[in-house]
């Protein structure tokens, strides 16, 4: 199964982003990610499917969609 | 020991708040927001379904509900947030030092401030505030409702006159949340700080700051937030800007539950028991000689708190004598020496009764009897 993770700013955009997905009727999941090129600590969301429509969507409730990552 | 000292911190608290305060401690143990670990992970759920909670009862997003250690925090991240880069602010002469304090220390940043009159009219209230804004203020901050008297100041008015100016209203709920309902954008806030501890029902070491958004806050403190650590400015979302080192956890949770129990009581019906108890314990204290309330003729609009003395007996000794008696209240100063200036009791202060959902008729009824008391043997002395 594709997927992809977003990273997102904090955990409580993560959680705000999961529940509002989970409206929508989109799986997802919380990872915690560590990568100096992404500036540190970040949380991601990990998704299935129609990420640009996700970020897009995210975007409209304030959240900000860092980048995508594939697999 | 009855407690009547609400307005400081309720107590006791619901039983709910005591028991969600004990299961955090044991379940929910981990730094939220910090480590991907599962216990982290629960603890971050739990702090954010209380965040959710905060916004739906004040009409924020959820992450512009800041957690703060009490309301002190919250005014000094919110003033010297907005103020940081100098110009003008207006506040009341009711202030708490919580407000006060704050806004006099930023002088030496180069801000200037002006105090307002609060009258018993909210029209002359509000316009005092307009004759003091100039082209450099930058914020209004004021208290909902005195710690001292009580009264509600015209909150909604002055926040329409910032609202049609552009300038930042930063209110003090300290004494309102969980009286009073408050919604920042029906209410024209731009930033609400409020304890957590007061009228929320919460445990103390938790306070709130909730912003609407509109007003860039800077940061008065700096450190770990558990996002962007290779960055080593502090983040520019919220959050995680304002939230600077490791939160109370356990306190945030048990402050929710504080929340769900003021939801299920209805503010409406907590405001009207608390006002119940108040309008009886001035008829009973009204009918002793000696007896001084303050304020009580007074048109405005109040929370529940009734300031008095005894004639000839200072405030702090009365209190005392209260407590020798079984009854917690507090005398003194309150945190306010600007509202006791006004209300002319600089030299011996008030005793102030606050009640909470938890205190009953009868025990006004007692506290009548003690203070009829005390006031029939101190003027034998």
């Amino acid at each position: 199964m594709n997927s992809w993770l977003i990273i997102l700013n904090s955990s409580t955009h993560a959680i705000k982003a999961q529940r509002f997905l989970a409206r929508k009727g989109y799986k997802s999941s919380i990872e915690r990610v560590s990568r100096g090129n992404l500036g540190g600590c970040k949380s991601g969301l990990r998704v299935y499917e129609d990420t640009a429509n996700i970020c897009r969507m995210l975007s409209d409730i304030g959240i900000i969609c860092r980048e995508i990552i594939e697999g | 020991m009855i407690y009547m000292d609400n307005a400081a911190t309720t107590y006791p608290k619901p039983a709910m708040v005591l028991n969600t305060a004990a299961k955090a401690m044991r379940k929910y143990g981990g730094n939220p927001g910090r480590s991907g670990h599962k216990i982290s992970e629960k603890t971050a759920i739990e702090v954010f379904n209380v965040r959710e909670k905060i916004a739906a009862l004040f009409g924020a997003e959820v992450e512009n509900c800041i957690m703060t250690l009490n309301c002190t925090h919250a005014l000094n991240l919110a003033i010297k947030g907005i103020m940081k880069s100098g110009g003008h602010i207006i506040t009341s002469n009711l202030e708490h030092n919580s407000v006060i304090r704050p806004i006099h220390a930023l002088e030496k940043l180069g801000c200037k401030y002006s105090i307002a009159e609060v009258c018993e009219s909210d029209e002359a209230t509000t316009e005092n505030f307009k004759k003091l804004i100039t082209p450099s203020t930058k914020a209004i901050a004021i208290m909902i409702a005195s710690n001292v008297t009580g009264q509600i100041l015209p909150y909604k008015k002055i926040g329409q006159l910032c609202k049609e100016r552009g300038i930042c209203f930063i209110a003090d709920g300290a004494q309102a949340c969980g009286v009073i309902p408050i919604n920042i954008k029906d209410d024209n806030i731009n930033i609400l700080c409020s304890a957590g501890h007061k009228g929320l029902y919460g445990p103390m070491g938790t306070g709130i700051l909730v912003s609407d958004g509109k007003f860039a806050i800077d940061t008065i403190i700096e450190g770990g937030t558990g996002s962007n650590s290779f960055d080593i400015l502090q983040p520019d979302f919220m959050p995680d800007r304002l939230e600077a080192g490791t939160p109370n956890a356990s306190g945030i949770i048990a402050l929710g539950a504080g929340i769900d129990f003021i939801k299920r009581r209805g503010i409406s019906n907590i405001y009207a028991h608390d006002m119940i108890l108040c309008e009886q314990f001035c008829k009973r204290i009204s009918r002793i000689g000696g007896v001084i309330i303050y304020e009580r003729e007074c048109a405005y609009k109040r929370v529940p708190i009734v300031p008095f003395n005894i004639i000839g007996m200072n405030s702090s000794d009365l209190a005392q004598r209260l407590s020798e008696r079984g009854f917690a209240l507090r005398g003194g100063m309150h945190c306010s020496y600007l509202a006791h200036k006004k209300l002319g009791t600089s030299d011996q202060g008030v005793v102030r009764f606050s009640p909470s959902i938890m205190n009953t008729l009868d025990e006004v009824d007692l506290l009548a009897k003690t203070i009829r008391k005390i006031a029939y043997n101190g003027s034998r002395k």
